[in-house]
């Protein structure tokens, strides 16, 4: 009798421990947490929204690096403060509101970013938030924030400047939740010409400008969400003050015009969209300066001349998962070594059994698809490449393009989003140099300059990135 | 017996404890010394990033080598010259196999310090380098 009790108590305490650690197991951050199924929708829309400037107070007695060309680059003043923008969305479907935030900066390594998720822990189970997204606007002009940019061998991230970007982002997610009101979202695009260049063949790249419009029941300002694909690098490498470049101008003149609030999301800008340096009418190029405030008002202009709007459905949906890719590029290795980047990285597979840990997600705004990438993705990986087109890796099969993943050709990619990984460059144009491979710029046999292929964590992340996002889309297939 | 035993232990653990922190502090303090060895500020500015390694010492190897020894050691009575000499060759060989295991799996900020040597090691020494630094 007292053997059988004393075994229905062994029993009792292994099948707990059992559902103790099956709870533990799918409670990990690591996990995704699935509400019903991935498409879900309100009645209405609720949106907030809030802008904060990140510039250092000790701007002017400080040593600060200018972030995207060429190391150990000080900055020398200020032509226009960075922000941290932040907007709450949700569609009332009971799931909870969604954070997406754009910092006018080069980009956050996933590790910084985790740090602001966890500063907004409280805020996400308090307000119910079941998603936080950051991304960066990429401008060439900004304090670095990834550290690659110091002088040799040090890195040019500043602790102070990095405190103050992650406090006034999550002030900016809690006041952008404050400022929460309802209304509808509207959704447009135009075609931009003659402003936008690739530097590296194939010419395929996004000319879309795409807008998506918050407009509050109660006739108070409305927000534009900007998504547009290029470089913010109008002011040029020669440019040593710190600005958010062309988004900076193309924000205010939405602010001026329409009374708007702005945030702008960068897209596929790799291998290597950027803008053209205007010329005024009588052909001469423009200064760096002038021609960056003509090109954002010219963005500006085609964003407030947008007449193909659609209503959105309040129905927001997103499903992100994280994957790793093995670190080949021994450069990043060394800066990892050195505590200049920051980058998330774990033991496994890859040439230094090195993996960086990173993540994708995908996301419906009403019928609007997207897809946020942890970097600078060739558009070729999003759309089709003409068949014309040999790459200096012909051998190497790319992967599935984003188009086939999602099964529809009409999808925005939001790019630097959620991390920083360099570009994402196609593996059948993937070349690195002889002798020094990720060190200086490989040329193939037609004399094509692979410089992306130095600022890459390696060959694999298309394949990983890849595959990542077809294992949202059977996920979702399933539900 | 048992006192034999127990000072093999004593032996071994005081061994593994040195070894220990020999290693650690010579690990942390090698950028000075690769600096006046190679003059070189890059190999100087990667081995300074061990101030903050961590250091993977193999105690267990310590342990089982030190154990090993001591029983050799204890086990004799008198106190030759050949058992001093013995007992020096143990301590060196234990603390520079100690070095070079810990060496090779030093990680600093996840990476570890011989691949960041197998890297940067050819490319010095064949002056690739010099151009892009």
């Amino acid at each position: 009798m007292r053997r059988g009790v004393l075994c229905h108590i062994h029993n009792t305490i292994v099948i707990f421990i059992l559902v103790i650690s099956i709870v533990s197991i799918i409670s990990f951050p690591g996990c995704r947490k699935v509400n019903g199924p991935f498409r879900q929708s309100g009645s209405h829309w609720t949106c907030g929204f809030d802008a904060r400037e990140i510039v250092p107070d000790n701007f002017e007695t400080g040593t600060y690096y200018i972030a995207g060309y060429g190391v150990g680059k000080e900055a020398t003043g200020i032509l226009d403060p960075q922000f941290v923008r932040a907007v709450w969305l949700d569609d009332n479907s009971g799931r909870g509101g969604v954070v997406m935030v754009s910092v006018d900066c080069i980009g956050l390594a996933r590790s910084d970013l985790e740090n602001i998720r966890a500063d907004l822990m409280v805020f996400a189970a308090e307000t119910g938030c079941r998603s936080v997204n950051i991304f960066s606007t990429h401008t060439h002009a900004g304090i670095d924030t990834l550290g690659i940019w110091g002088p040799v061998l040090r890195s040019g991230k500043d602790e102070d400047f990095m405190n103050k970007l992650r406090s006034e982002t999550v002030s900016a997610v809690l006041a952008a939740y404050d400022a929460r009101t309802d209304g509808e979202l509207y959704a447009g695009s135009a075609i931009i010409e003659d402003i936008l260049n690739d530097s590296r063949d194939p010419q395929i790249f996004s000319r879309d400008l795409y807008r998506i419009r918050f407009v509050p029941f109660d006739g108070s300002c409305g927000l534009q969400m900007i998504h547009f694909g290029a470089h913010p690098e109008a002011l040029r490498s020669e440019n040593t003050l710190v600005s958010a470049d062309f988004p900076c101008y193309l924000g205010r003149r939405i602010k001026d015009l329409s009374g708007d609030e702005f945030i702008y999301f960068n897209g596929a800008i790799g291998g290597l969209i950027n803008t053209r340096r205007l010329t005024d009418e009588n052909g001469q190029e423009l200064d760096v300066y002038a021609s960056t405030v003509r090109t954002g008002e010219l963005l500006a202009d085609a964003a407030l001349g947008i007449t193909d709007e659609e209503f959105l459905e309040p129905s927001l949906n997103i499903r992100s998962i994280t994957f790793n890719t093995p670190l080949e590029n021994p450069v990043f290795l060394i800066e990892k070594f050195l505590g200049i980047l920051s980058t998330e990285v774990v033991r496994g597979k890859g040439t230094y059994n090195r993996m960086v840990v990173t993540e994708v997600s995908y996301a419906e705004i009403g019928n609007l698809k997207a897809v946020f990438v942890p970097g600078e993705l060739f558009p070729e990986l999003a759309y089709r490449t003409p068949d014309s087109f040999i790459g200096a890796a012909p051998d190497n099969e790319g992967p599935l393009i984003f188009g086939e993943i999602i099964g529809d050709d009409d999808f925005l990619v939001f790019g630097l989003a959620n991390d920083e990984i360099g570009y994402i460059v196609p593996p059948g144009d993937f070349y690195l140099h002889d002798t020094l491979p990720y060190i200086e710029n490989g040329r193939d046999i037609t004399g094509r300059r692979h410089y992306e292929e130095t600022n890459s964590v390696g060959s694999r992340v298309a394949y990983d990135l890849a595959e990542a996002l077809e294992e949202i889309m059977k996920e979702i297939a399933s539900e | 017996m048992k006192q034999f035993y127990l000072k093999i232990t004593v032996w071994a653990i005081a061994w593994t404890f040195t070894i220990w922190i020999l290693v650690r502090t010579m690990i942390r303090n090698l950028a000075p010394l690769v600096f006046s060895v190679t003059e070189d500020d890059v190999l100087a500015e990667i081995f300074g990033q061990l101030h903050g390694a961590v250091i993977r010492t193999p105690v267990f190897f310590s342990v089982i080598f030190s154990a090993a020894s001591g029983v050799l050691i204890f086990r004799r009575n008198r106190k030759t010259a050949a058992y001093y000499v013995y007992g020096g060759i143990t301590a060196f060989v234990l603390f520079l196999v100690s070095f070079v295991f810990s060496l090779y799996f030093t990680e600093v900020n996840q990476v570890l310090l011989s691949d960041v040597i197998k890297v940067l090691y050819p490319l010095i020494r064949s002056g690739l380098l010099e151009g892009v630094l």
